[in-house]
C-alpha cells in the first residue's frame, strides 16, 4: 500500500513540475496570441490590444498567470480558449478526446492482436530462412516515419484500390461501418511501428526466457511444447514487455498528432497544432498538461498490472 | 494475494475511468447548432459514382480549408481562410468585381456621395436568412458592431473606430439613411472600407453569430462540427443571383497531400494547388484549373535602417543581382508575374507595369556597384535571410536567392523561423537584415502600399521618404480617379527608386475544380466565390 501511494504522489508531483515547464516554456518561445488574434491588418487597434492582453491576463506578471491558470486547473477549470471565442479548453478537449482515444485504443488492440500470436509464431519459426525476413520486416516497420506511411496507406488503399475514405474521416458511433472504413488507415499508420517494436522485444524476451531451468523442468514433466509456451514461457516473457507497451500506447497518443493531422481527423493531435498556430497557450498548456497526465497514469497503470502478471513483484517491492 | 489483487483491479479501472473523465457527452459538444439541411452523402472511393452525382444536384461541393475556424460570427475571426469562407454567407453594401477590379452595388440599391455626407438606399424586399428583413438600422448596427460598439463582438477594426468617430446616423425610413461622416475621417477607400462591413441583424445576439450565424449572402448557414466541416446551403431569397450550386461542404484537411490525393479520389471538388502540383492536377481527367495573379507580392525586405541596407548602393546591387525569372520559371511554372514594386497586375489600372524591368538582372553590373562599396572576393559581406519557416515557396525562393548572391560577394545564410516568431521578431520587432515575406494583398490599393509609409508598423525596411509620406496622405483625399492613379504610380515608383526590397513576383492562385463543376472566379483577397461555380455541361 505504501508503495502505491508513493507512486501517486510520484506522479502527482510529476505532472505539477510538467505544468511549470510548458508555463515557462511559453514565456519564453516568442509568438504573440493577442496580434494573432488582432490581426496582421489591425495592429494599430491598440484598444482591442489591451482589452486582450487583460482578457488573457497577458497584463499580469508571469508568476501570477501561472497561479490563476494552476488554480483554475485544481478547480477543474482549464480557462479560456486564445483561438476559439466560443469554447473553454476544456470543452475543446472534451469534445475532441473520444477521437483520439478511439484511435488509440484501437492501435494498441491492433497491435496486441497482431505482435502477440506473430512473436509466438517467429519463435517457432527459429532456425528457418524465414527469420532474416522476419527481423528485416520489422525493422522496416520500426524506421518507416509515420507520416509516409500515411501517405502511402491513402495512395494505395485510397487512390488506386479505392477501398477506403482519404478525407472527412469521423469518429460517430452512431454510423459505425462510416467510422470503421474510416480509421483504417490512420490506425494502421499508429500501429505498424508499434506492432514491429512489440515482434522484436517480445520474441527477444521469449527466447530470453526459453533456456531457463524452470523451463526444462516443465518439459521433462512430459508437458507439450505448446504447453510449455502459452502456460509458462509466455507470461514471464510479457513482463518486460509491459514497460514497452506504456511507451507505446503515449506514442500513438502523441502520434495521432501527425496522423490527425495527415486524414484530417479532429483529435486532440489537430487541436494541439491548430493551437499552436495561433499560439493560443491556454490551449496548448492544457493539452500538454493531459498528454502528461494521461503518460504518468498509463505508467502507473502499468505498475499497478506487474504484479497481476508476476506476483513475485509485490514481493520485491515490499 | 486476493486482496491485493481486488485492489489493484479496481485500482486500474479507476484509472482508466479518470483518463476517461475528459470525453464529453454529445450536450457537452458546443457548435453544431441547426440540424443538417442536407443528407450527408456517406465518402465513398468509388469513381462510378460519377455519372449519378452529376445528375444529383442535392450532392454537395466539397472544398477543403487548411484549419477549423475560431469562431463562425462574421468577421470575428481574422483569418484569411475563415473569411474565405464566411463571405459565402455574407454580403455588404458593396460586392466586388473580380473581372473589372471595380466595386459595384450589393444590397445597396444606391450609395450617393455629397464629401463627408453619405446617403445610402436599400434595397427593397430583401431578407437576411432567419426571414428577418434587411433595414437601415441594421446597416448602423453592423457598421457600430465593427466600430468594437456591440457588447460580445471581440474583434473591433482601427478602420472603424476612427470612421465612425464623430459620425451621425439619420435613419430616414427602413430603406434610406444618411451618415455624415466627420470630415477627416472621410477617404478615397471608403468603398473598400464598406466591402468589408457585412451587414448583420441587430436581432441576432452575438452568442447566437457564434453558433449559428445568420447573414445576408446567396449561402445560409446549415451546420458546423467542430474541427470537422461546415455545411452550407444555397438562400432562396437571395436578393442577387442565386448560385447555380445548391449545397457546400467546407472540410477541414490540413495537409495539402492529403488535399491532392483527396482531390484525385473525387472527394473534394476543388483544390488551391501550387507550381509543383500544377503537373499532377493537370493530368487528373478532366479538372479544370483557373489561373490569375494572386494580388499576393513575394518580396524580400531589406532593412534600411542598418548597415549594410542603410546605403542605397547595396540595395540596388542586391535587386540586379536576383533573377526573377529563374525564380518564376523554378517554382512557378511560369504562371507568377514579375514585379518591380508593391502592386501586383491584379490591382488593374493602378498597377505601374513599366517598373517591372526598372532593375534588369545583371550579375556583372551588381558586382561592380558591390566592388565599389568595397567588396571583394576577399571581403565578402555575410548576411542573414530569414524566411517563414512554414511557407515552402518561400524556402525555394530563399536557396535560389542565395546562389544569386553569391556571384556578387554575398554569402547568405538561409535562417526559416516559425511564423509566430517572425511576427514577433522580424515583421514587429524589425530585428532581421534580409526576410522573404509573403504579403497576402487587398483589393484596396490603399492598404497595399500604405505599409511603406514612415510611420506604419508594417514598415519592415523602414523606408523615410517624406515624398512618398505626403502622396500617401493626399491620394487619401484625391476624387479625380486619374490623379488618384497617377499618385498611386508615383508611389511605386518611389519604391522602386529607392530599392527599398526586392519586389520578386505575384506567384499567382491556381484552383482547380473537379469534372462535375466549372467557372471559378479568383478574387485579389481571401475569397473562394460559391456563388460564380456551376456544374459542368
Amino acid at each position: 500500500m505504501r508503495y502505491y501511494i508513493n507512486k501517486l504522489l510520484i506522479m502527482l508531483l510529476t505532472v505539477f513540475l510538467v505544468s511549470i515547464i510548458v508555463f515557462v516554456m511559453f514565456q519564453i518561445l516568442p509568438g504573440n496570441p493577442v496580434m494573432n488574434k488582432v490581426g496582421i491588418d489591425n495592429e494599430d487597434n491598440t484598444e482591442l490590444i489591451e482589452k486582450l492582453k487583460i482578457e488573457f491576463h497577458m497584463d499580469k506578471p508571469p508568476a501570477e498567470r501561472y497561479i490563476i491558470w494552476i488554480s483554475g486547473i485544481l478547480q477543474g477549470d482549464m480557462g479560456d480558449s486564445f483561438g476559439y471565442t466560443n469554447y473553454t479548453v476544456r470543452e475543446l478537449i472534451a469534445t475532441r478526446l473520444p477521437t483520439t482515444f478511439t484511435l488509440a485504443i484501437a492501435s494498441i488492440l491492433l497491435i496486441v492482436i497482431v505482435s502477440v500470436p506473430l512473436s509466438i509464431w517467429i519463435v517457432t519459426k527459429q532456425g528457418s530462412r524465414f527469420i532474416g525476413i522476419f527481423s528485416a520486416i520489422t525493422q522496416i516497420g520500426l524506421a518507416l516515419p509515420q507520416f509516409w506511411l500515411a501517405l502511402l496507406l491513402m495512395i494505395l488503399f485510397g487512390t488506386i484500390l479505392r477501398w477506403l475514405p482519404i478525407s472527412k474521416i469521423v469518429v460517430d458511433w452512431s454510423r459505425p461501418l462510416l467510422t470503421i472504413k474510416g480509421i483504417i488507415m490512420p490506425v494502421l499508420a499508429l500501429s505498424i511501428g508499434g506492432i514491429s517494436q512489440v515482434i522484436r522485444y517480445y520474441t527477444s524476451s521469449i527466447l530470453v526466457e526459453l533456456p531457463k531451468e524452470y523451463v526444462d523442468v516443465v518439459r521433462a514433466k512430459g508437458t507439450s511444447k505448446h504447453k510449455v509456451l502459452t502456460r509458462h514461457v509466455l507470461k514471464n516473457a510479457f513482463v518486460p514487455v509491459l514497460s514497452v507497451f506504456g511507451i507505446i500506447f503515449i506514442s500513438v497518443l502523441t502520434g495521432s498528432v501527425i496522423i490527425e493531422n495527415v486524414f484530417g481527423i479532429a483529435g486532440i493531435g489537430s487541436l494541439l497544432i491548430q493551437a499552436v498556430k495561433v499560439s493560443d497557450y491556454p490551449l496548448i498548456q492544457g493539452i500538454v498538461l493531459y498528454y502528461s497526465m494521461i503518460t504518468v497514469s498509463v505508467h502507473f497503470v502499468i505498475d499497478l498490472l506487474y504484479p497481476l502478471i508476476d506476483p513475485r513483484m509485490i514481493m520485491k517491492r515490499g | 494475494m486476493k486482496q491485493p489483487k481486488v485492489l489493484t483491479i479496481s485500482l486500474v479501472i479507476s484509472m482508466i475511468l479518470f483518463a476517461l473523465t475528459g470525453c464529453g457527452s454529445s450536450e457537452e459538444k458546443t457548435g453544431t447548432a441547426q440540424k443538417a439541411a442536407v443528407e450527408q452523402e456517406e465518402p465513398s472511393a468509388e469513381s462510378e459514382t460519377s455519372e449519378v452525382l452529376i445528375k444529383d444536384l442535392e450532392k454537395p461541393i466539397v472544398i477543403p480549408v487548411p484549419m477549423d475556424f475560431a469562431s463562425l460570427s462574421p468577421l470575428e475571426d481574422v483569418s484569411a481562410t475563415t473569411k474565405a469562407v464566411l463571405r459565402n454567407m455574407n454580403d455588404s453594401l458593396y460586392s466586388y468585381n473580380a473581372e473589372t477590379s471595380q466595386l459595384e452595388l450589393s444590397l445597396a440599391k444606391s450609395i450617393e456621395i455629397n464629401e463627408n455626407v453619405y446617403t445610402i438606399e436599400l434595397k427593397e424586399g430583401m431578407t437576411f436568412h432567419n426571414g428577418e428583413a434587411i433595414t437601415t438600422a441594421d446597416v448602423e448596427y453592423s457598421f457600430r458592431r465593427l466600430a468594437g460598439e456591440v457588447e460580445g463582438f471581440e474583434t473591433s477594426s482601427k478602420i472603424w473606430i476612427e470612421l465612425l468617430a464623430g459620425a451621425v446616423f439619420d435613419i430616414q425610413s427602413d430603406l434610406k439613411m444618411v451618415i455624415t461622416f466627420s470630415k477627416d475621417a472621410v477617404t478615397t477607400k471608403m468603398g473598400y472600407d464598406i466591402l468589408d462591413v457585412f451587414i448583420v441583424p441587430r436581432n441576432v445576439a452575438e452568442a447566437e453569430q457564434k453558433k449559428a450565424p445568420v447573414g445576408a449572402g446567396p449561402y445560409q448557414f446549415v451546420a458546423y462540427r467542430p474541427g470537422e466541416e461546415i455545411t452550407m446551403t444555397r438562400f432562396e431569397d437571395y436578393h442577387g443571383q442565386k448560385p447555380e450550386i445548391k449545397n457546400a461542404t467546407f472540410t477541414i484537411l490540413p495537409e495539402s497531400a492529403s488535399q491532392l490525393l483527396a482531390f484525385e479520389n473525387n472527394e473534394i471538388d476543388w483544390i488551391s494547388i501550387t507550381s509543383k502540383e500544377y503537373a499532377t492536377v493537370s493530368s487528373i481527367t478532366d479538372a479544370k484549373i483557373f489561373s490569375k495573379p494572386a494580388n499576393d507580392v513575394r518580396v524580400m525586405h531589406m532593412n534600411n535602417r542598418t548597415e549594410p541596407f542603410n546605403n542605397h548602393d547595396i540595395r540596388m546591387a542586391f535587386n540586379m543581382a536576383i533573377d526573377k525569372d529563374r525564380i518564376i520559371n523554378s517554382l512557378t511554372n511560369q504562371l507568377g508575374t514579375k514585379l518591380g514594386s508593391h502592386f501586383s497586375p491584379a490591382l488593374g489600372a493602378y498597377w505601374d507595369r513599366s517598373l517591372v524591368d526598372v532593375y534588369e538582372y545583371n550579375t556583372e553590373g551588381a558586382k561592380a556597384i558591390m566592388e565599389k562599396n568595397g567588396y571583394s572576393e576577399e571581403n565578402r559581406l555575410s548576411v542573414i535571410l530569414n524566411t517563414v519557416a512554414e511557407n515552402q515557396l518561400d524556402s525555394d525562393m530563399a536557396i535560389l536567392i542565395k546562389d544569386n548572391l553569391s556571384h556578387i560577394y554575398v554569402d547568405v545564410e538561409i535562417q526559416p523561423v516559425s511564423w509566430s516568431t517572425y511576427y514577433d521578431t522580424i515583421y514587429t520587432g524589425k530585428d532581421f537584415k534580409l526576410a522573404l515575406l509573403h504579403v497576402v494583398g487587398f483589393p484596396d490599393p490603399y492598404r497595399v502600399i500604405s505599409r511603406y509609409g514612415s510611420e506604419a508598423s508594417g514598415n519592415m525596411p523602414g523606408l523615410q521618404n517624406q515624398r512618398f509620406d505626403q502622396l500617401s496622405e493626399s491620394v487619401l483625399h484625391e476624387t479625380d480617379d486619374e490623379k488618384r492613379v497617377d499618385m498611386y504610380f508615383k508611389m511605386q515608383q518611389i519604391l522602386t527608386e529607392e530599392a527599398v526590397s526586392v519586389f520578386i513576383m505575384d506567384q499567382g492562385t491556381q484552383v482547380a475544380l473537379s469534372k462535375d463543376y466549372d467557372h471559378y472566379v479568383v478574387y485579389p483577397f481571401a475569397f473562394t466565390d460559391l456563388s460564380k461555380i456551376t456544374y459542368r455541361e
